[in-house]
């Protein structure tokens, strides 16, 4: 019980604590703390999930940090807990940059999309992957993102929560059941946002476009890139690929003239 | 008693010992015992949920070993398993196994063992030194060998030995299900290995 404490339930009220106090707190009608806070809780959520799931050595050893006493393996799908530190630093950054410059934030969230996005493919390499391969992780990602910015808010997160719930069900059906509570943390931090969003106290904001879509896309995109990667025969490595992309965009397409909401 | 005498007698021993020195020693070049994968396999057990004690195999080993065949003279082993060859009877559970959370066989697709030293421990009974690499972590480990046997087999000449261990997965950074989820799997995993080969080589020169 306290192992799903840990890597699941924990991550998931950290990251709704932050959330909240953005969404229903005096702040509340300033979009880019909405934004802010949103994307780093989902960040914040999934890192805290790793670091209790694998080890805080384990984020260590992909930085060129020398942790004391440390002999353990290199693994590469370590550099999930390395792209949700980043996203977690840079999350903010980005929030702050769309909202100091309003009339830029188009180009500024489609450059940090792509950056993040050819920063996933080019550094996270994950086993067997080709150059072909790694444009393939990049354009996932991409693609996941820029689903998520056509999306609302509420429906990007819902988004979010279903393809992390997916790929938490192919994690573990495939005998990855690291994979799978990390993704399950954060569903579970995206459909609680989700959830507060519901309350009439806290604001609306009309689209998921700039931290939160970069956050939650590059999340998707790298966690359907590991799992494919890893994944062994019973779940087609194609299968994460469309979790990652095609839910936010079914969600986009679906729900977002429903969910549209009055910039606040 | 002479002068002579004693230099006789230091002539003698001098001749004596410069002839035990130049007889020519008997050097016995080691066999190559290539293993044979169909006889040879790791077994390994781990507790299961702090109940059962669950065993599971590697099969097909590969590799030589290189022993004079004398009792006293220690074999050098320089064996491989491959992680796909892991057979527990359940296909599921042999995914899982080859998956990130355990051995991870997409980044490290064997286990190696290659011995570094060995103190005799009885008659064709040695306490094996040597380097186990696994999980991409190389530790030292001491292994308990014996020499079951040598036979004729329809191809020449056949050995086998028995090897016995315990490890702990942890210190080869195996430590799903040790910690996290507490206890869901034992950290000691013991390890008998049965390896065959055919031997080539190692006549006296």
């Amino acid at each position: 019980m306290s192992y799903l404490l840990s890597v699941v339930l924990l991550p998931m009220l950290v990251g709704s604590a932050i959330a909240c106090a953005a969404l229903l707190g005096p702040l509340r009608h300033r979009a880019a703390i909405i934004e802010c806070c949103v994307a780093y809780a989902l960040a914040i959520a999934f890192l805290i999930s790793f670091v209790h799931e694998v080890d805080l050595t384990a984020l260590l050893r992909q930085l060129p940090v020398e942790a004391k006493d440390d002999d353990g393996p290199f693994e590469r799908w370590h550099r999930l807990g390395l792209v949700a530190l980043v996203l977690a630093f840079a999350s903010p950054i980005l929030a702050l940059l769309t909202a100091a410059a309003p009339a830029r934030r188009r180009t500024i969230v489609t450059a940090a999309t792509l950056l993040a996005a050819c920063g996933v493919g080019a550094l996270v390499s994950f086993p067997g992957a080709s150059n072909g391969g790694r444009a393939l992780v990049a354009a996932v990602c991409a693609l996941a993102s820029g689903a998520m910015a056509m999306c609302g808010l509420r429906t990007a997160l819902c988004a979010l929560a279903v393809s992390c719930t997916g790929m938490a069900g192919c994690a573990l059906m495939t005998g990855f059941p690291s994979l799978a509570v990390m993704c399950v943390a954060v569903a579970g931090t995206a459909g609680t946002i989700a959830l507060l969003g519901c309350v009439p106290r806290s604001p609306r904001m009309p689209s998921a476009a700039g931290a939160i879509s970069v956050v939650a896309g590059t999340l998707a995109g790298t966690a359907a890139a590991c799992g494919s990667a890893y994944a062994s025969g019973e779940v087609p490595s194609w299968s994460w690929n469309v979790l990652a992309v095609a839910v936010p965009l079914a969600g986009a397409l679906l729900f977002t003239r429903i969910t549209s909401f009055k910039q606040p | 008693m002479t002068l002579a005498q004693p230099r006789i007698r230091f002539a003698v021993l001098l001749a004596a010992s410069l002839g035990i020195a130049a007889a020519p020693e008997v050097k016995v070049d080691p066999a190559t015992i290539t293993l044979d994968p169909v006889h040879s396999v790791a077994l390994f057990r781990i507790q299961h949920l702090e109940a059962g004690l669950f065993w599971g195999r590697f099969k097909a080993l590969e590799g030589t070993v290189k022993w004079t065949m004398e009792p006293t003279a220690a074999p050098v082993f320089d064996i491989t398993a491959k992680i796909s060859n892991a057979d527990t009877g359940s296909e599921k559970l042999d995914g899982n196994l080859q998956g990130p959370n355990f051995f991870n066989a997409k980044e490290f697709p064997t286990i190696t063992f290659k011995s570094t030293g060995a103190t005799a421990a009885g008659d064709r009974h040695w306490m094996v030194k040597g380097d186990l690499t696994l999980h991409g972590v190389t530790k030292p480990v001491e292994v308990d060998c014996v020499a079951t046997g040598i036979g004729n087999g329809p191809a020449g000449m056949k050995v086998g030995f028995e090897c016995n261990l315990t490890i702990k997965r942890s210190d080869f950074g195996m430590k799903w299900g040790v910690e996290k989820p507490a206890k869901a799997l034992g950290d000691e995993v013991k390890l008998i290995i049965a390896l065959e080969g055919d031997a080539v080589g190692g006549k006296p020169q």
